[in-house]
């Protein structure tokens, strides 16, 4: 592997691989990349349109991902316990409520 | 569990009362609503609520008032959750394995050589994605899609997926958990996220077109 000083080093870390740049989209989602890291995600991804595609789906579903999270405490039940279930649920909490 | 001190207050008119008896009738939706959202199978969602009254019931004296009842019993739910995760994640395969073949997994994604184009293999590609699908991830069909999705990974790559993304815990937390190291967490991480977004893309996208 030539060094970071080579000239085909620096190549090397300009041109990172596509399952590099994804794994630092995964990573940009959690914490903030060093000032290379964004440089080489930016820079492939302004040349490679699935790079690019994969960060901005990736984007898309974190951000839906939280909303229906929020929503599933915040919103009236979309899903429902049927009644059975719950008289079943209060007798079993009753008996051990004494 | 909260121990209190050894003789209960004498006294317990002040004491917030919790009404136990209209649990199910006024959380049990609630709370079944929430952890259908994080287990995807009715079963075991049932099993957690049922768990969380109980638990409830065995810590109702450390019940002080400071939250509602709903709140409180969301915050019971909410451990009991992450508790079902871990569970789904430490069982089954030791790590190291698991680990290798995650790494020889990457060869579905990405071909190896070809520095200067893009190295997707042609079935790992991502597809645009249509207007009308995007629009259309705001409704519960496609929680459901997401959750089948999840479900065809291992588990302990669901559990942390879903550690991470829905109760928003820290990456340590998460990988003491899960008893895996950091780097192992975005291995992990990285190729849930690329299978993912594959599934969804077929699952959802081509649905929807």
């Amino acid at each position: 592997m030539a060094g970071k000083k080579t000239l085909l080093g620096k190549i090397n870390n300009l041109f990172p691989t596509c399952k590099e740049v994804t794994l630092l989209v995964v990573k940009e989602h959690e914490m903030e990349l060093s000032r290379n890291e964004k440089i080489k995600l930016i820079f492939h991804a302004s040349m490679c349109k699935f790079c690019k595609m994969f960060r901005k789906q990736s984007a898309l579903l974190n951000e839906h991902i939280h909303k229906a999270a929020e929503r599933s405490e915040k919103e009236a039940p979309q899903f429902r316990l049927s009644e059975a279930r719950k008289a079943q649920m209060q007798s079993e909490l009753d008996k051990e409520n004494k | 569990m909260l121990t209190q001190g050894a003789a209960p207050p004498p006294d317990d008119s002040a004491k917030p009362r919790l009404n136990v008896s209209q649990w199910v009738a006024m959380y049990g939706d609630c709370l079944y609503n929430y952890a259908v959202y994080r287990v995807n199978d009715a079963n075991e969602a049932q099993d957690l609520v049922q768990d969380t009254f109980l638990a409830g019931i065995k810590a109702k004296d450390s019940f002080r008032g400071d939250c509602s009842e709903k709140t409180w019993l969301i915050t019971i739910l909410k451990r009991k959750v992450i508790d079902h995760y871990r569970k789904k994640g430490v069982q089954g395969i030791q790590s190291s394995i698991d680990t290798e073949q995650v790494a020889a997994g990457y060869e579905q994604f990405f071909n190896e050589d070809g520095h200067l184009e893009n190295n997707w293999t042609s079935q790992a590609k991502p597809h645009s994605w249509s207007y009308s699908g995007t629009q259309a991830m705001e409704t519960r069909e496609f929680y459901e899609v997401l959750n089948r999705c999840l479900s065809t990974l291992p588990g302990k790559w669901s559990s942390l997926f879903r550690m991470k993304n829905m109760e928003d815990l820290e990456t340590d937390v998460i990988c003491k958990e899960l008893n895996i190291s950091p780097s192992n967490y975005w291995i992990i991480m990285h190729r849930t996220r690329l299978q993912l977004r594959k599934c969804i893309e077929i699952s959802w996208f081509d649905l929807k077109k």
